[in-house]
């Protein structure tokens, strides 16, 4: 890929990939070998972290786009389980993160389990809970995708 | 990516997952696909266990007090409106109730009064018929929401 690509693609002048180790002044913006995103350098030095993993010294220019992809289904057994959690590993950025539920579907005829949605949240950046929507007898299960984003 | 099951303390799986790395842990056993046959089901001694029964639904027999007259079909106006007063009497003491339960030896006796009293259309078959199929979730869903945690 190009530097007039990046430039091009994100309206900045001349974006060079980004070295290693090279000093780099305020608002320099380079493009990162690692995802190919562009980067605009936030104080002026070197360094040898790329800058998609150096939020200390450079912030995204431009727009994200996927990092990778999870999925999962977590099960609310029926009875009186309330929530359940599946564990995230290794940890998310949760302010890079996007997570959907993909539906739910329940055992049995239990009307209870099946007629109110669970919810599904992103706890924190390890865990993501699902709750059931309603006390029943049945077990729901609830598919789970997330989205990570550079 | 790997994908792997998690366990609850009692080491009954509640989630599967595909993501980047297993996390460390007994609580964590790889799986080879994304495979939702063992949610539910208890890992111990290195393997996994058959499925436990599923909890018995409280509400199965029990049914709403209009689906349960619903159930004597095109009976059901020969029986309100019957001038016998023993069907009179269990006609009041239905209307009175929350619910019905199918498996209630005095609703089956109740029944039989009614078709002592010769009311048209109620015999043998059709007591069997509302005794025995099974509810459907239509048939309590007032119940279960009123009485059941909904």
């Amino acid at each position: 890929m190009t530097a007039s690509f990046h430039a091009a693609r994100g309206g900045a002048a001349a974006a060079q990939k980004w070295v290693s180790g090279r000093v780099y002044g305020l608002d320099a913006i380079v493009w990162s070998p690692v995802n190919t995103l562009l980067y605009v350098r936030l104080v002026a030095g070197g360094g040898t972290t790329d800058p998609s993993a150096d939020a200390t010294n450079w912030a995204l220019f431009g727009p994200t786009k996927p990092k990778a992809m999870r999925r999962g289904v977590i099960v609310i057994a029926g009875g009186s389980q309330a929530l359940n959690t599946a564990t995230l590993s290794p940890a998310v950025d949760v302010t890079k993160t996007r997570l959907r539920k993909g539906g739910q579907h329940t055992t049995g005829s239990d009307s209870l389990a099946r007629d109110i949605d669970a919810s599904l949240v992103l706890t924190n950046a390890t865990t993501i809970t699902a709750t059931r929507g309603n006390v029943g007898a049945g077990d729901v299960y609830v598919p789970w995708e997330l989205e990570e984003l550079w | 990516m790997p994908y792997f099951a998690e366990l609850n303390p009692s080491g009954v799986c509640i989630a599967v997952s595909e993501q980047p790395a297993i996390p460390q842990g007994p609580q964590f056993v790889p799986l080879e696909g994304l495979d939702l046959g063992v949610l539910g089901r208890t890992f111990s001694g290195g393997q996994w266990q058959p499925a436990p029964p599923p909890p018995a639904d409280p509400a199965e027999w029990l049914i709403d007090v209009g689906p349960f007259m619903d159930r004597f079909g095109l009976a059901k106006l020969a029986v309100l409106a019957s001038t016998n007063a023993t069907v009179r009497a269990l006609v009041t003491d239905i209307l009175a109730r929350r619910w019905i339960d199918l498996q209630r030896a005095d609703v089956a006796a109740g029944i039989d009064l009614i078709i002592g009293a010769g009311v048209p259309g109620v015999d043998g078959t059709l007591k069997t018929a509302i005794l025995t199929t099974p509810v459907q979730p239509a048939e309590n869903l007032a119940l279960r929401r009123l009485y059941f945690g909904g």
